[in-house]
This record gives C-alpha cells, structure tokens and sequence, in this order.
C-alpha cells in the first residue's frame, strides 16, 4: 500500500526534493538521524520486510567500510588514537567516516524511496510539464526499445536458420551483428513511417496540443504542498543561519540540541515522518471501514 | 444523404509510369459499411489514403474527393483527423506511445481537448471497446488483436464520422480477426458510422458488408450488392482474382450455380445446398495415404518452456514427418506453434524429449551444417530474412556461406529466380519489393542451400487469395521434389486445401494427426466454411471442390437411376 503515493507528482516531488536536498546540503548527525528513521520507517511500510533486512545488511557493511577506511585518508583529526608507521589515526577521523556514510545511506534510501513513489508515468507528467514534446519523444522511445530488440532477435534468427553466420570468428561475428542491425535499422525506419502517417491521420501537429494526464490537484495536495513548503522553509532558514551543523576537524564541534536548532530538528523530524505517518493514517482508516462492514 | 463522393479519380506515383488509380468514381452515403477488395497492388491502399487528405502520397492527381459536400482541400486539417478515422495493417506501427491510456489520448491531446474531456472520452472509449482489463498496461504486452482494437479504439475516440480501415486484419489469427470485424460492424449498426473496409479475408465481411466495390489493375470492376457481386463481375468479364477469396456459400455458387441469388453466409450457403442438390452418395472415397516415404523430422516426447519458472509452452509433443509430404500444425494464438518451429529449427532447445531432423539429433550437428542442405526456416516476416542492399548480392552471400563455388552459386541462383519469377528483381533493394515479391524471394534464399526440410510460419499471412493458390502450388511442388514442408498456420481453409496431413497443436500438445478429410471432417467449430455448408449433410466434404464433387456424383447417380428405371 502506497498510500504517500496518491499525492500529486508535483507534491511529491517537491517533497523528495526537500528531504534529499537537506540531508546532502546540511551535515548534521540528529538532521541525518531523522532522515535515517524516517526513510526506514517508510521503507519498512511499502517495502517487503525480506528486502528491507537484506538492504540493511548490506548499508551496514558499507558504512562500517567507510568509518574503518576513512582515517587512511584523512589525519587532520586532533584527537590522535594510534600512529601507523607515519600516519596517525585520529578519533574525529571515525567520527567524520560516520557522518559520510548517513549521509550516503540516508540519500541512497530517499531516492529508492522516490523512484518507488514518483513511477515513470510521473516522471513523464512531470517531464512533460517542462518539455511536453520531450516527453512524447520519450514514451516513444520507451515503446520502441522492446520492439527493436525483438527484430533484432528475429532476423538474427532467421539468417541463422538459413545457413548464415554460422562460421565461429570474432571477426565474422562481428561483421553479422552489423548486418542485422542495418537490418533492423531500415525496418525500423520502415516501420516509422506508418507510425508517422498514424500521428498525421489523428492530428499531430495541430496548434493547440494538450497534455493529457491522469492526475488531479486534489484539496489534499494544496494541504501536504503548504505543509512540505512550510517545514521546509523552518528548516532551510535555520540551517542557513547556522543554527545546525557539525564540524568533524580539527575536533567535534557540535552544538547539539539548543534554543536556535530545536526548531529545525522539529520540524525536519516531521517532515521525514510524514510518509510513514500518512501510511499508518491510511492503514488506520481501511481497517476500521473493514471493521464497520 | 451523401457523405463522401469520388469523381473521376486518377493518380500516378512520382515514379511510376502506370497510373495507380484510374477513373475511380463513387458515392457513398452516411451509415453504409462499404466493402472494398481486390488484389494486392489493385490500389485500395492508395485510394483509401486519397480519402483522408493528411494521408494521401504525393503524385499526380486528377479528379475530385467530396467530402461532406467540400473538395478535400476544403477540409480543415482538424476537420479531417477528428472526422476521418484511419486504421492501418500493421497493428505494432501504428502505435505511438508506451501506455494504453496514453495511447487513446493521444488523438484528443493533438485536437487540444482539456484534461477533464480527454478523461471521460478515453474511459467511456475503453468501455465500449473492452479495453478497461488493459487500460493501464503497456502497448508492448498486448496481442496483436488487442493492438488492432486499440488502433481502432483510438481513433473512435475522436468521434469520426467516416472510418477508412486499410486490410486491418491482414496480421490477426482468424479468432481477432473475427472480433475484429464483429466490433466494426456493431459500430456500424450502433452508431450508424460509416464504413470503408479493405479486405483480402471475405469470408467474414461479406455477409456485413451493405455494397461490395471490387477492383482491378486501379480501376472500379464491379459496384454492387453483395449478392450481386459475382453476376456484377461475371457481366463485366473481370475481377478473376477476387473470385477465389470469395466465401464458401459464393463459390459454392459459382461452381454449381444456375442463376439467381448467391448465397453469402454459411447458412444460406447451407439452406442452398440443401435445396439444390441430393445426398444419396455422402462421401468421397478416402485417397490412400501415400505411405513409406522416409522420416525426416521425429519429435518425442519433447517440453519446453522459457524459463525455470515459466509454464510449459510444449508438453509431451511428439510428431513425425516423412519426405515428400505438406504437413500443417494448426493451433490458435499462443498455443506454441511459432515455439514449436523454433525447436524443430534449433533456435530453441526442448528440456526434455528428442528432435531428429532427416535421423540425426539436432545437437548432432556441428556448426550449423543443419542449415546446410539439411533444413531451413522461412519466419513470419520476410523482412528478416534479407540483410544486403540488393537481393543479388544478399543471395550470393549466402551461396558463399554455404559453401558453393562461384559458378554453382551462379547456376543455382539463375534456375532458382527464374523459376520463382524473380530474376529481373536481382538489382533491386530486397525492402523495395512488394509483399508477394519478398515472399517469393525468401523462398528462393530459403531454397538455395538445398534443404530437405522446409519450415514455415505462418505463411499466408496478409496473402490476397491469388497468391495463396501460386504459393500452394509451389509448396505442391516442393513436396513431389520430395521435401518434407512443414508449415505452422492459423489459415484453415489453406491447410484444408493443400496439406497432406494436419495436427493440431492446444496447450502445447498435439491433439490429432490426421489427412485434412479426417481432420476437419470431425471438428465441429475448428473447420472450414465449406465443411460447415456441408455439414450433416455429405460426410467427409471440407473444401468447395469436395461439394462440387459430390453435387456432381449426385447428379450422375440420379441419372444412372432414371436411366435403370
């Protein structure tokens, strides 16, 4: 159940923009915290638990890498731990490993999340609304890509069957795959220009062309977009005060939770719950319709 | 009232010395469903593209089109897409976008409708059509009937009010086919649409049509009823080449008729027969089956299926095939026939069971010296089959690859183009060639390795009824050569005529094997028109030429008993 997913491409968009843009732009432990719990939260919601516990494994492991291989890279941490031959390994240097590896998760976790709620059919409205013939162009694309590799596949097969291109050789091999694409090349133009008297005979190339979609801006994206924006605008004035943020070098300078970053923790803390609590909402109201019947 | 008039319509290609269409003149009226036929090259195409002026090629025109009282000219471009609707033959190429809903609002996106009237344009459209189980899926997942009805849904939901379809069943298996044509007329009789309908497949239409226009060589033959049409063609001594396409009931006709009204469905063509002829002889002796000739392809036991996880495609198939026979696998859409060539050919390997082409196991073959004298595969669409810039040089490479020598190359290519008629096309681009050309030299590449057994799939599709005959015979021909051909075939009435022995593959499984007598005379639903006229009536009757025959014993048994009395 996608139930975050109903909301209006644009809406949703906006959203992701929000979310990823703050975790990339801003380096702070509690703002990635957030994102971390929410993105897993959703996760667990629309994802399956089997993909979900494999995901996380494999998250695991890739920050563990980065927090261990980090202090090769880097020595400006004051705190030193150990020295290696002419190196010296720094506590902050961990510290900065950590930092980078919730920041590549949490991104990592919001676009998966994003490509399973803005699907292609969005993607398109939304390329559409930018560049409305460049989406035409590319459903077309999109229907055409399985069509060719099907000819490809058939007239390879045919000459095959008809006693070509049997001799083994890089060289001939090579020289066949060549002919079959021509092939499939001239056929495909060939074929276009049906495509071409099909878009003619239902009009393309009237002025006036609309772009048709299945969306609608409900009341209840006008509510989810004042929301979003509203949050958004608390955390991005924060942050761009300096109200959050952490420093790794040459020591951990962090602020924590005070008077001028609580807001903004609040209210990224709400904006990355937002999907999860929608899904919950959602969850809430089917089972008490089903209990009612 | 009026809704389209041709007057004396002329038109010559660019480059072309004789004219295409050639004083072509008729009427027709709002609610008329207008069935247009003749052979392939006769001009439908070209005059079905005058009509709707975005369509039309370019060339030298003489005459007019009124459309709705207006020159064509006169006719606004926005007029024309949202009044005329087109649907072509190819149903894959007509289509533009990746989803079916986008696909139905394309029309309405380029005549600008706002968002809200697109939307209940499309669903009331998807409803009407059937479309509603597949509305959100992607073009590229639907059958090819369901992409000709997608083809014909997107262009009623422009609310035409005359409909050109150009042979829109010419790649459909004869069940779409049959839906297809069913939908057309329901929108006929329903919503009073007028209908312009080019056809090679008559059987079904005839009986809908309202008036039959038949052409020839670009001309105008015969305009009548569909009754009429036969003593219309016989009147102007023309139109030979439509005259085998004809239904069963028709041709019944023409072979025992003595004047009066034809019959055009199975039914009168039943009602007639009954009225006309005796049935004290009921059946045709059964032709010996020619017995002996040499196995060449065995299947036992053999299943495939394309993934581990995916259903069997083939089950348990077995079958066998002898030297010197046509031997036809029937079967409906996805029933595995095309599945079933490929691994006869070797382009697919069954997971279980044996093949043995001419008794060797096909693995047994080294590098391809199956495709070398042994067998050859001709596939649906000739397109795939050449890969040269000219058919000369697109043959000789493959008499290089199969390793004849220069002069061989020469004398086997020249014997096999001028037996098939193709020599003077050696020079041309192999996509430059008409249908029937490119079918005939595929046989010729397909031949030139000299194979024993011949595979093909499907090959009468989009076939007009002369070139079914040309292509039987020489199929016949192939066969006294002592060949074995099999061919996999949604064409009935083909395999009827020209097969040695049918099968019919359901659910992956051969069902019967039997003489096409045997075959067709014990299915009830899966047989010819000319068995079903027949039906209950004679006993083992399954083309036109068996109820000439017995009508034929009749009579002369009939006599033979006046005489003894």
């Amino acid at each position: 159940m996608k139930a975050f997913g109903s909301y209006h491409p644009a809406v949703s968009a906006v959203y992701f923009a929000v979310v990823i843009v703050t975790v990339m732009l801003v380096s702070d432990p509690v703002l990635q915290a957030c994102a971390l719990l929410g993105g897993a939260l959703y996760a667990c919601a629309v994802f399956p638990a089997r993909r979900n516990l494999k995901r996380a494994g494999y998250y695991a492991l890739f920050a563990l890498i980065i927090v261990i291989t980090n202090p090769v890279f880097s020595h400006n941490g004051a705190t030193v731990l150990f020295t290696v031959g002419k190196f010296s390994v720094a506590l902050e240097a961990f510290f900065y490993g950590g930092g980078m590896a919730a920041l590549m998760i949490a991104v990592i976790v919001w676009c998966a999340l994003m490509s399973e709620v803005i699907t292609d059919e969005k993607f398109m409205y939304l390329l559409g609304r930018a560049v409305p013939k460049l989406s035409l162009v590319l459903s077309y694309t999109i229907r055409l890509a399985p069509v060719i590799l099907r000819r490809v596949k058939r007239v390879s097969g045919a000459q095959k069957t008809m006693g070509l291109y049997s001799d083994e050789g890089r060289l001939n091999r090579i020289r066949s795959r060549g002919e079959v694409l021509r092939t499939v090349v001239t056929w495909s133009l060939e074929a276009s220009v049906d495509t071409s008297l099909s878009m003619a005979g239902r009009g393309y190339g009237l002025r006036g062309r609309t772009n048709y979609s299945r969306f609608r801006f409900r009341g209840k994206d006008a509510v989810m977009l004042a929301l979003t924006a509203a949050l958004a605008a608390v955390v991005f004035s924060g942050a761009a005060k300096g109200a959050v943020g952490i420093e790794y070098y040459p020591t951990v300078t962090f602020a924590g939770l005070t008077a001028r970053s609580a807001p903004v923790y609040a209210a990224f803390l709400i904006l990355t719950m937002i999907p999860f609590t929608v899904e919950c909402i959602e969850e809430i109201k089917w089972n008490y319709c089903v209990s009612k019947i | 009232m009026e809704l389209l008039r041709v007057e004396d319509l002329s038109f010559t290609y660019p480059t072309e010395q004789t004219r295409a269409l050639r004083h072509i003149s008729f009427a027709v009226n709002e609610g008329e469903l207008i069935l247009l036929c003749g052979a392939s090259g006769c001009g439908k195409t070209t005059l079905l593209k005058l009509l709707k002026e975005e369509l039309a090629p370019e060339g030298d025109r003489t005459g007019s089109v009124f459309y709705k009282g207006k020159e064509s000219a006169e006719v606004s471009r926005r007029e024309s897409a949202a009044e005329i609707g087109f649907v072509m033959q190819d149903p894959d190429s007509q289509i533009v976008t990746d989803k079916v809903w986008h696909e139905l609002a394309f029309g309405l996106e380029n005549l600008g409708l706002p968002n809200d009237a697109i939307r209940l344009r499309s669903a009331e459209t998807a409803g009407y059509f059937g479309i509603s189980d597949w509305f959100n899926d992607s073009t590229d997942e639907l059958s090819g009937g369901q992409k000709q009805v997608l083809n014909l849904a997107c262009v009623m939901a422009m609310h035409p009010s005359l409909l050109l379809l150009d042979e829109p069943t010419g790649q459909l298996d004869p069940i779409a086919a049959a839906e297809f044509i069913a939908t057309v007329k329901k929108l006929n009789t329903e919503l009073g649409l007028t209908v312009i309908l080019a056809e090679h497949r008559l059987e079904e239409v005839f009986p809908a049509a309202d008036r039959v226009i038949v052409m020839e060589e670009g001309e105008i033959v015969s305009d009548a009823r569909p009754c009429d049409t036969p003593a219309a063609l016989k009147a102007a001594g023309r139109g030979q080449t439509v005259l085998p396409g004809l239904p069963a009931a028709m041709r019944l006709f023409g072979a025992l008729g003595d004047g009066g009204r034809s019959p055009i469905s199975v039914r009168e063509g039943r009602d007639w027969l009954r009225s006309r002829c005796k049935n004290e002889v009921r059946s045709l002796p059964e032709a010996p089956c020619a017995d002996g000739g040499e196995t060449t392809v065995e299947v036992k036991n053999a299943y495939f299926r394309y993934e581990k996880t995916a259903p069997d495609v083939l089950k348990n198939l077995s079958l066998r095939a002898k030297a010197g026979e046509i031997f036809a696998v029937l079967g409906g859409n996805g029933s595995g026939k095309t599945t079933l060539l490929d691994c006869l050919a070797g382009l697919q390997k069954p997971y279980a069971g044996t093949i043995k082409i001419c008794g060797k196991k096909i693995k047994e073959y080294k590098a391809g010296s199956m495709y070398r004298c042994v067998l050859s595969y001709l596939p649906q669409d000739p397109k795939t089959v050449f890969v040269q810039d000219t058919l000369g040089e697109d043959l000789l490479t493959l008499c290089r690859a199969v390793g004849l020598t220069e002069d061989g190359a020469q004398k086997t290519t020249a014997e096999l183009t001028d037996r098939f008629g193709v020599g003077g096309l050696l020079h041309r681009h192999p996509y430059d060639l008409s249908g029937g050309e490119q079918q005939k030299a595929a046989l010729v590449k397909m031949l030139l390795s000299g194979p024993r057994v011949l595979l093909m799939d499907e090959p009468t599709k989009g076939m007009d009824a002369q070139a079914k005959l040309t292509l039987g015979d020489t199929l016949r021909e192939l066969r006294d050569e002592g060949r074995t051909v099999i061919l996999v075939t949604h064409d009935i009435e083909f395999a009827a005529v020209y097969a040695d022995r049918c099968a019919m593959l359901f659910d992956g499984e051969v069902f019967a094997q039997g003489t096409p007598r045997a075959f067709f005379s014990d299915n009830n639903y899966y047989t010819t028109a000319a068995n079903r006229i027949a039906r209950g009536f004679y006993d083992n009757a399954v083309t036109v030429e068996d109820i000439a025959a017995l009508a034929e014993a009749n009579r002369r048994c009939q006599w033979q008993n006046k005489a003894g009395c």
